[in-house]
């Protein structure tokens, strides 16, 4: 049989006698139990199940025994052995769910504990109410220190952030005081204007060191390019020296960055080229010199030609 | 017995006690396994009081069928099913006639009185449809195995089942179901 196929009302009542003995297999059990809620077919069935049923029952009933004398004894000795039973998990239970206490921290699993006695839970309360203090106290002293650490950490970087901006309002400032002074560099080129020398000193070399001086003769200042320089000891400078009328005259010390460049504004000259042949460099005390102590190792003639205002 | 009255229980077993061995009886075959499985159908009818719905049946019959699922459990555990029936049904008159001397007065004579009844309407089958049915009931059997030991084809036992417990419901009407609590 199909357990899909639909079954007609009187096959279905056919099947209530095998169903009450049990005797259906899976599909016909299954089929019956449908027509049992089946609209139509349910009230039918039910009552036949029920007439069914009883006759089997009956049929329990056609052939009473003779049970031991004992038997009822001891049938009430196994309820009240039950009963007994089913006291004690109850107690178990109440007992369980009146006290129970987790078995980790982290564990929904409670087991049951004994029920203090009066004394028992008096000492419990002092104890707790000390574990409590100590707790407290516990918990304030970490606070405090927890506060501490909070504050040394923000002092320390209080100070790290202030020392951070000192530094750069420094290196502000350092730009700020490169941006002037270039600012006067291209002041001094600019202005100029058609008046401008350029004199190269140690032109000749494409490599080493070098020179170049733009003369703004029209306003006596000078700009100093300086490149390829050796550095020099801390008490050492080199000196921008002019030759007029064959006799050096000091100008301007100065000093090479860590890449041998130097560019020097504001170097004071004449407003004329008249007398002035050659500008040179020497190496000398940071103090200055009066008179070159060393030949001068940079040397570049001035133009005759742009000598005047 | 479902609010845990011991008396309720001693009830029970004075109004049923009998029937129940007698099924047991009848079923297992064996004296000592027979007092056992009546008394843990007693036991569990005392645990499952509380879930007894009245709207689906009998006390009787409720108690019939967990004596019954009892024996089945024994027999099935056995592995015996070659039972016969015939020698069942032969005892079956001086077993009725003697009830159960441990029942209430009342309770004895409507038993003896409703096995008489019970004894005839199955007596009034074919042998056949009488036998079909015993195998079924007492023994447990499936279809096939009632077929098999009766050595009948699978449709031919079907039928005698279906037949002879038509005319055992229509014999048995007039014994209404007795109400206990």
């Amino acid at each position: 049989m199909n357990s899909m196929t639909p079954l007609t009302l009187e096959e279905l009542r056919d099947l209530a006698p095998s169903y009450v003995l049990g005797l259906l297999d899976a599909d016909e059990r299954a089929a019956f139990e449908r027509g049992l809620v089946h609209p139509v077919y349910a009230a039918t069935l039910v009552r036949d199940l029920a007439t069914h049923r009883t006759a089997s029952e009956l049929m329990a009933t056609a052939q009473p025994g003779a049970p031991p004398p004992d038997l009822k004894a001891r049938m009430m000795e196994r309820i009240a052995a039950e009963k007994r039973a089913t006291a004690a998990v109850a107690a178990a239970v109440t007992l369980k769910s009146a006290e129970t206490v987790r078995q980790t921290p982290a564990s929904r699993a409670t087991r049951a504990v004994t029920p203090p006695t009066p004394r028992v839970m008096i000492e419990r309360r002092a104890t707790r109410t000390a574990r409590t203090a100590w707790w407290t106290a516990g918990v304030l002293a970490a606070a405090l220190a927890a506060s501490l650490v909070v504050a040394v950490d923000f002092r320390n970087r209080t100070a790290a952030l202030e020392e951070r901006a000192a530094q750069d309002d420094a290196r502000i400032a350092r730009t700020e005081a490169k941006l002037a002074e270039r600012e006067k560099t291209l002041q001094t080129l600019l202005a100029g204007r058609g008046n401008v020398v350029l004199v190269n000193l140690n032109p000749a070399q494409p490599t080493g060191p070098g020179r170049q001086v733009f003369w703004n003769v029209r306003e006596g200042k000078a700009v100093v390019n300086a490149y390829g320089l050796a550095p020099v000891a801390s008490d050492r400078a080199y000196m921008l020296w002019m030759i007029r009328d064959g006799k050096p005259v000091p100008l301007k010390l100065f000093t090479p960055d860590d890449d041998g460049r130097a560019i020097v504004a504001s170097v004071e000259l004449p407003t004329t080229t008249s007398g002035i042949t050659l500008l040179a460099v020497t190496e000398e005390s940071s103090a200055g010199a009066i008179a070159p102590t060393m030949t001068p190792f940079l040397v570049g003639e001035v133009p005759a030609k742009g000598a005047t205002r | 017995m479902a609010q845990g009255d011991e008396r309720a229980a001693s009830a029970l077993y004075d109004r049923h006690g009998a029937v129940m061995f007698g099924l047991a009886l009848r079923m297992a075959g064996e004296s000592a396994d027979t007092e056992e499985e009546v008394l843990d159908a007693f036991a569990q009818a005392w645990r499952d009081a509380v879930r007894y719905d009245t709207s689906r049946g009998s006390v009787a019959g409720w108690l019939t069928t967990i004596t019954r699922t009892r024996a089945l459990d024994v027999i099935r555990a056995r592995g015996r099913r070659a039972r016969m029936t015939d020698t069942a049904t032969a005892t079956l008159d001086e077993q009725a006639a003697m009830g159960s001397g441990f029942a209430a007065p009342d309770a004895q004579v409507q038993q003896t009185e409703r096995a008489v009844a019970v004894k005839s309407a199955l007596d009034q089958l074919p042998v056949p449809q009488r036998q079909a049915i015993e195998l079924a009931f007492f023994e447990g059997l499936t279809h096939h195995e009632v077929a098999d030991r009766l050595s009948e084809p699978l449709g031919t036992v079907k039928t005698p089942i279906r037949l002879g417990m038509q005319k055992l419901r229509d014999a048995l009407s007039s014994l209404a179901p007795e109400s206990v609590s």
